[in-house]
């Protein structure tokens, strides 16, 4: 379902400050914008079976957007793989692991290829307890490093720091890693960032379950997004995982947005007059 | 062809049956066969052993089991990095000459480049073995990496007689119980019950299938036991 915002405000105080937009221009302008906000960014959730993609978009999102299973691979069927959350529908793609069966491989391979270039955003989640990255680097090296390099925003995210050894050392009063796993924590966030040549703020070590980091997570990924995509993706983030910055971020990414389209339309610059009026309008 | 394996501590079969009693079944059993034979590469001695090696994916515990059977951290472990890179080998003198060896070798899934190295190292030391302990886990789904390397090594049914499914980390099995208990909760032993039948599924296995804690230690008497059923079943032995 498509929303259509009223612009008529918006142009009657641009009107009042001196920027005076023609009837035609105003469609033109609405029409545009419009298109923007009801965008529907796709993420691609990647990673082996079990390394928790579900729980991580659940979590991120705040809904049951997918189904989870303790034991037994859940996101089989490749054709499931675009689940629709919200009437907005951002679209989640949650893929079957990489491996699973051998079988199984080939075919995924050749679906990862196609999805690839429609995504906005790349997760690759990782377990934070497991150190065999044999199919991880595989399908990495083949597969994602060509379209990171053409800029598309890319994150590992090590999910189930909760687990990393010792585990019975996580403090769930405080809802963070106790001393030891703290530092294993790290240890790994290193490993992985070097063996996946990546700079360190390119991982991520979350816990999906824990709830914990999420809102850097969110941070993160809005700060990698391009100004118009910033907004559409936080708006569809569960509210407790939305930090101050990532809002002001988003919003400030949309107002560019909003210039531009107007300046484009009109061939005219209209930054100042936007920047003086923008604090009278919300988004939300 | 040479297949190296180094030792890290030369004892006796009661340091193993004093901490599971399965392993005494071994006292005093003499090993038999061409292919258990070891040469010492310093003095040329002979010596025979029961070999049982722990195969695996890195970061699956392999060393972990080792040094819960004999009790104390003799191989080298890592939470976050893989460090072991050639077979290191515990003996366990049975009578004259002839031993019960724990060895541990590294584990494969780290990289695709060492999996080939390892792969081959697997196969040479599966000739030379009695029972092969292929360890998996059951807190992850992920099998891809296991059954193919199950399927290169064990290609007909003598091979796979030797093996044994170990599954480790039945402790982390969802639900997550943090706190250390010795044994799994209810819910988690449902959920190892299930682990038991999709791995039964996925590899067809000859033996049972082992579910374990190579951290609370639950359940490492039975995996003893079903070791040792399968080196007296093998007929290598003379007991």
């Amino acid at each position: 379902m498509s929303k259509k915002v009223n612009y008529q405000g918006f142009f009657e105080s641009l009107g009042k400050q001196g920027v005076k937009i023609p009837k035609e221009f105003q469609s033109k302008i609405e029409d545009q914008l419009n298109n923007k906000l009801n965008y529907e960014p796709k993420v691609g959730v990647f990673g082996k079976t079990g390394v928790g993609k579900s729980s991580l978009c659940n979590a991120v999102f705040g809904r049951d957007v997918c189904p989870i299973s303790d034991v037994e691979s859940c996101t089989r069927e490749p054709k499931e793989v675009f689940l629709s959350i919200g009437d907005k529908g951002l679209k989640l793609v949650d893929v079957p692991g990489v491996g699973e069966s051998g079988d199984r491989d080939t075919e995924y391979t050749e679906l990862y290829e196609n999805l690839f270039p429609e995504l906005d955003l790349i997760l690759w989640v990782l377990k934070g307890d497991d150190r065999a990255f044999a199919s991880d680097e595989q399908f990495y090296k083949k597969l994602v490093r060509p379209y990171i390099q053409a800029g598309k925003p890319f994150f590992i995210v090590i999910n189930q720091v909760d687990k990393i050894e010792p585990f019975r050392e996580w403090d769930e009063k405080n809802n963070r890693p106790g001393g030891r796993q703290a530092k294993n924590i790290d240890d790994k966030h290193r490993v992985v960032a070097g063996y996946f040549e990546l700079p360190m703020a390119q991982v991520l070590t979350i816990s999906a379950n824990e709830k914990y980091h999420l809102v850097e997570l969110v941070d993160a990924v809005i700060h990698s997004l391009p100004k118009d995509k910033k907004m559409v993706v936080l708006k569809e983030v569960a509210e407790e995982n939305r930090s101050k910055n990532a809002i002001k971020e988003a919003e400030s990414g949309w107002w560019d947005t909003v210039k531009d389209v107007v300046s484009d339309v009109i061939d005219t610059t209209v930054d100042y007059v936007v920047d003086k009026i923008k604090s009278w309008f919300s988004w939300w | 062809m040479e297949i190296v394996r180094y030792y890290k501590h030369k004892g006796h079969i009661d340091d193993l049956s004093t901490r599971y009693r399965h392993f005494s079944k071994l006292k005093h059993a003499k090993v038999d066969a061409p292919h258990l034979e070891w040469r010492d590469k310093y003095d040329g001695s002979i010596s025979h052993h029961a070999l049982a090696v722990f195969v695996g994916k890195t970061g699956y515990g392999k060393s972990s089991t080792v040094n819960y059977f004999f009790g104390e951290q003799i191989m080298k472990t890592s939470d976050v990095e893989a460090c072991t890179r050639e077979c290191q080998s515990l003996d366990f003198e049975l009578s004259p000459n002839c031993y019960f060896t724990l060895g541990d070798l590294p584990g494969i899934g780290e990289s695709e480049y060492r999996d080939k190295q390892y792969l081959k190292m697997y196969k040479d030391f599966l000739c030379s073995s009695s029972v092969v302990v292929f360890v998996i886990r059951a807190d992850m789904r992920d099998y891809s990496i296991d059954e193919s390397a199950y399927k290169k090594l064990f290609r007909n049914n003598a091979s796979k007689k030797k093996v044994v499914f170990a599954l480790n980390y039945c402790d982390k099995i969802e639900p997550i119980n943090r706190r250390l208990s010795t044994i799994p909760t209810s819910a988690q032993i449902k959920n190892i019950d299930k682990k038991k039948q999709l791995v039964k599924k996925l590899f067809k296995p000859v033996n049972s299938i082992i579910p374990y804690s190579a951290e609370t230690g639950w359940n490492m008497d039975n995996l003893a036991n079903e070791i040792v059923k399968v080196i007296t079943n093998s007929g290598e032995l003379k007991i």
